[in-house]
C-alpha cells in the first residue's frame, strides 16, 4: 500500500509499504478515507521531534472504514465509518480512567524514552516518533488502531468527511484551548496563531461566548478566514504592529482576560528574538522557540489565565517566571484527550453549531502529499489546512 | 541508608590526585611533558607551539576534574568527564603520532596508558553514578541491589494473579500479607534473589507494586560497574518486565506498536506479526 514517510530532516515521501495486519486482540484495521497534515507534522518534518527513524510511516488526524476487526472489539463492526483519536488511550489505566487519555499509561511501548525526556511517561500517538510509541501514521491506505474499542469516534450519519474529520485531533485542541479559558461575559481573549488549530480555537471561543476575539499572525490570507470564518473581531499582523502596543490599544490597558498559545515550538517574530531564539535553538541551548507563549505571558492581564496547546517539545529558555508569578497567572496546558470531547463536539457538529470544515483549503490524493506538505510549510496559495484523500 | 562508599571515594580521590598532578605538569612545562611523551623534539619552531598551547588546555581541564574529584560529595559528573578526556586524548595521540618529528613507540606506549586508564575511569564513574541512583540503586558489598516499583490499577488480589501467571516459579509467600521473596537463576549477570511487596494504593489507585532485589556480578565492584552499562542489567529488565506486568493487568495484552514488534522501525512491522517473542 501507499503511504507518506518520513525519510530525514525536510524528506517526506510516497513509499510502498506493507499494509497492517491485526496483532492483538483489541485492533482494528481502518481503510483511511481522508487524512489531514497537521501543524505538528511540520515540526516532525523539519526534524524538530526526536527518534524519528527514516521510512516512519506518518499522520495522526485520519478517518475511515473499518475493513478488520479483532475479536476483543464488541463495539465495532466491518463497514463501520470511524475517526480516530490522534491519542492512542488503553481505558484502562488510571490516566485514562480519569479522562487524561492522552497520557495513557499503556499505549506507548517506549515510554522509558518519554520518562527520560519528559520525567514522566506519556501516552502513544500515531506517526509521531519513536518517543511516542512508534505506531504507524495515517497518511496511508490502511492504519492499524491498536485499543480500537476505546479509540473510535463512531460516525453514523451522512456527514461528509470534512465536517468530522477534525474531531480526532484539531478541533478538540481548539476547543480545549479555549475552554482552558475560563470565558467569562465580556472577556477578551487573544489567540497567537491563525492556523487550524488557532482558527478552530477561535471558533469554539466564539461558541463559549467571548466577547471580544483577537486573531495574532502575520500571513493575510490567515487573518482574513479568522475574521470572515473563525469569529475574529480584531487581527495583529505582527510584522507590521507592535503586539503589545495592539492590544493595549485593543482592550484600554486591561490586557486580554485570556491568551491562546496556538503557535508552538516554531514561533516567528518580526524582532531580535526571532534570530536570539534561532541561535540557541541551532546551538542546543534549547529545542524550542517559545516566542509566542512569552508574548502571551507578558500580555495577558494581571491574573489572567494564558492557555498552551501549540505543540511543544522539549526545554526553552527565557521563560517569564516573573510575570507568571507576580500578576498571578494561571497557566494551562496539553496534549488534547481527544476522547473526553469527542462526543460533546460531534453533537454541536452535528447541530451544526461548529462547522470546522471552513479551514480546509487543499483537497489532494495521497499521492501530492509531498506538495501538500511543502504548501502548508510555505503557506502557499493561500494553504491553511491540507486533507489528503488516499 | 546509602550503603559503604569507602571505594567508591578512595576511586574518586585517587583519579583526582592523578588529574591534579598531571595538569600541573601540563600547565607548567607543556615542552617537557610533549617532549617524554614523544610528541616532538621541535621546541621553538611555529609547529611547535600549537602542541605546547593543546597540552596546556588539557591541563586546565584535568585541574578543573580534580577540583570535582577532590572536593564534591557527589563527583560523578567529573568523573565523567575524564571518560570523555580519554577519548579526546587518545583522538590527540593518534593525530600526533602523525607529525613528522613524532616518536612513534613513546605515543603508542602513551596511548596503552590512556586506553589502561580510561577503563578505571569508566568503571570509577559507573559506581559513582551508582551511588548518585540511592535509593534506587546501591552497591552493597560486592551486590548491587536495586528497587523498582509500579502503580497497577487493579485490586490487589487481581494484581498478584497476574503476577502469579506471568512468573509462577520465581515466587513463594515469606509469610507476611502481600510480602513475597524470589529468586531466579537465570540472570544474565549471576542469580538475582529480592522479595516483591504488594500494597492496596491510595484511594482509587490500585495496588502498588515494589520490588527489590539485588545480584553478584562477577568480579565484585568492577564488574557492578560495568554491569550498570549493560542493557541486559537486571533492573532495566525488573522495570520493563514491570511495565509489561501492568499492561497485561490493565488492558489484558501486551502492547506492541508497529515498530516494537520487529525492534526499532516503524515500517509498518504490523504487517509482520510477531512470531519470536
Amino acid at each position: 500500500m501507499r503511504a507518506v514517510t518520513w525519510q530525514g530532516k525536510n524528506q517526506m515521501r510516497v513509499s510502498d509499504v506493507p499494509e497492517p495486519r491485526i496483532l492483538d486482540d483489541r485492533d482494528a484495521i481502518v481503510r483511511v478515507t481522508s487524512a489531514a497534515i497537521c501543524g505538528s507534522d511540520l515540526h516532525l518534518m523539519q526534524g524538530y521531534v526526536p527518534s524519528m527513524v527514516p521510512g516512519d510511516v506518518v499522520g495522526h488526524e485520519f478517518m475511515g472504514e473499518v475493513v478488520d476487526v479483532a475479536p476483543g472489539v464488541s463495539n465495532l463492526a466491518v463497514g463501520d465509518r470511524i475517526v480516530v483519536p490522534f491519542p492512542i488511550a488503553c481505558g484502562g489505566c488510571w490516566s485514562c480512567a480519569h479522562g487524561l487519555y492522552s497520557s495513557c499509561e499503556n499505549s506507548n511501548p517506549n515510554s522509558w524514552m518519554a520518562e527520560r525526556f519528559f520525567g514522566h511517561r506519556t501516552g502513544g500517538i500515531f506517526g509521531y516518533s519513536h518517543l511516542t510509541g512508534g505506531w504507524a501514521g495515517g497518511q496511508a491506505e490502511y492504519v492499524r488502531v491498536p485499543f480500537a474499542d476505546v479509540n473510535q469516534i463512531k460516525i453514523t450519519d451522512g456527514i461528509p468527511d470534512e465536517q468530522v474529520l477534525f474531531l480526532g485531533d484539531i478541533l478538540p485542541t481548539g476547543w480545549m484551548g479555549a475552554e482552558f479559558c475560563d470565558i467569562q461575559p465580556g472577556d477578551t481573549v487573544a489567540v497567537w496563531g491563525a492556523g487550524p488549530v488557532g482558527l478552530l480555537a477561535m471558533a469554539s471561543a466564539r461558541v463559549l461566548g467571548a466577547e471580544r476575539i483577537i486573531a495574532i499572525d502575520r500571513i493575510d490570507d490567515r487573518l482574513a478566514v479568522a475574521r470572515a470564518r473563525a469569529g475574529a473581531t480584531d487581527t495583529i499582523d505582527y510584522e507590521e504592529v507592535d503586539v503589545s502596543e495592539a492590544l493595549r490599544d485593543l482592550t484600554a490597558g486591561r490586557g486580554p482576560d485570556s491568551a491562546i498559545d496556538a503557535v508552538g515550538l516554531e514561533g516567528h517574530s518580526a524582532k531580535l528574538d526571532y534570530a536570539i531564539d534561532k541561535v540557541k535553538q541551532a546551538a542546543k541551548v534549547q529545542t524550542d522557540r517559545p516566542i509566542a507563549l512569552r508574548q502571551a505571558i507578558r500580555n495577558v492581564r494581571n491574573g489572567g489565565i494564558v492557555s498552551v496547546i501549540g505543540a511543544y517539545g522539549g526545554y526553552i529558555d527565557m521563560f517569564p517566571i516573573g510575570s507568571l508569578m507576580n500578576r498571578g497567572l494561571t497557566l494551562r496546558a496539553g496534549q488534547t484527550p481527544v476522547h473526553k470531547y469527542a462526543q460533546p463536539l460531534l453533537e454541536k457538529v452535528r447541530q451544526g453549531e461548529l462547522d470546522p470544515s471552513f479551514i480546509v483549503t487543499h483537497r489532494l490524493s495521497l499521492d501530492d502529499a509531498r506538495r501538500g506538505y511543502d504548501l502548508f510549510k510555505d503557506k502557499q496559495d493561500g494553504c491553511v489546512k491540507v486533507i489528503l484523500q488516499p | 541508608m546509602p550503603g559503604d562508599r569507602r571505594l567508591e571515594t578512595m576511586l574518586a580521590r585517587g583519579l583526582g590526585l592523578f588529574s591534579l598532578g598531571l595538569g600541573a605538569v601540563q600547565l607548567v612545562a607543556p615542552a617537557t611533558f610533549n617532549r617524554v611523551l614523544g610528541v616532538g623534539k621541535k621546541r621553538t619552531t611555529t609547529a611547535g607551539r600549537l602542541p605546547r598551547l593543546v597540552t596546556r588546555m588539557i591541563g586546565i581541564r584535568e585541574l578543573i576534574a580534580a577540583m570535582g574529584l577532590l572536593t564534591r560529595r557527589r563527583p560523578a559528573a567529573f568523573s565523567w568527564s575524564r571518560v570523555t578526556g580519554d577519548a579526546m586524548d587518545l583522538a590527540l595521540l593518534a593525530r600526533a603520532s602523525t607529525r613528522p618529528d613524532a616518536r612513534r613507540p613513546r605515543l603508542a606506549a602513551a596511548m596503552a596508558g590512556v586506553a589502561a586508564l580510561s577503563l578505571v575511569d569508566l568503571v570509577t564513574s559507573s559506581l559513582l553514578s551508582e551511588a548518585t541512583s540511592a535509593p534506587r540503586e546501591e552497591r552493597v558489598g560486592n551486590a548491587r541491589r536495586f528497587r523498582r516499583a509500579i502503580t497497577v490499577r487493579r485490586p490487589m488480589d487481581e494484581t498478584i494473579a497476574t503476577w502469579r501467571s506471568r512468573w509462577p516459579g520465581i515466587e513463594a509467600p515469606a509469610g507476611e500479607d502481600g510480602r513475597y521473596s524470589f529468586e531466579s537463576s537465570d540472570g544474565v549477570l549471576g542469580p538475582l534473589r529480592g522479595t516483591v511487596v504488594f500494597n492496596a494504593a491510595p484511594g482509587d489507585r490500585g495496588t502498588e507494586i515494589r520490588l527489590e532485589a539485588e545480584y553478584e556480578p562477577p568480579l565484585g565492584p568492577i564488574g557492578i560497574g560495568l554491569s550498570r552499562l549493560s542493557p541486559e542489567e537486571p533492573a532495566r529488565r525488573a522495570d520493563d518486565q514491570l511495565r509489561r506486568l501492568k499492561e497485561v493487568a490493565e488492558t489484558g495484552q501486551e502492547v506492541e506498536s508497529d515498530a516494537t514488534t520487529a525492534g526499532h522501525r516503524i515500517r509498518q512491522q504490523s504487517a509482520q506479526p510477531h512470531g519470536g517473542q
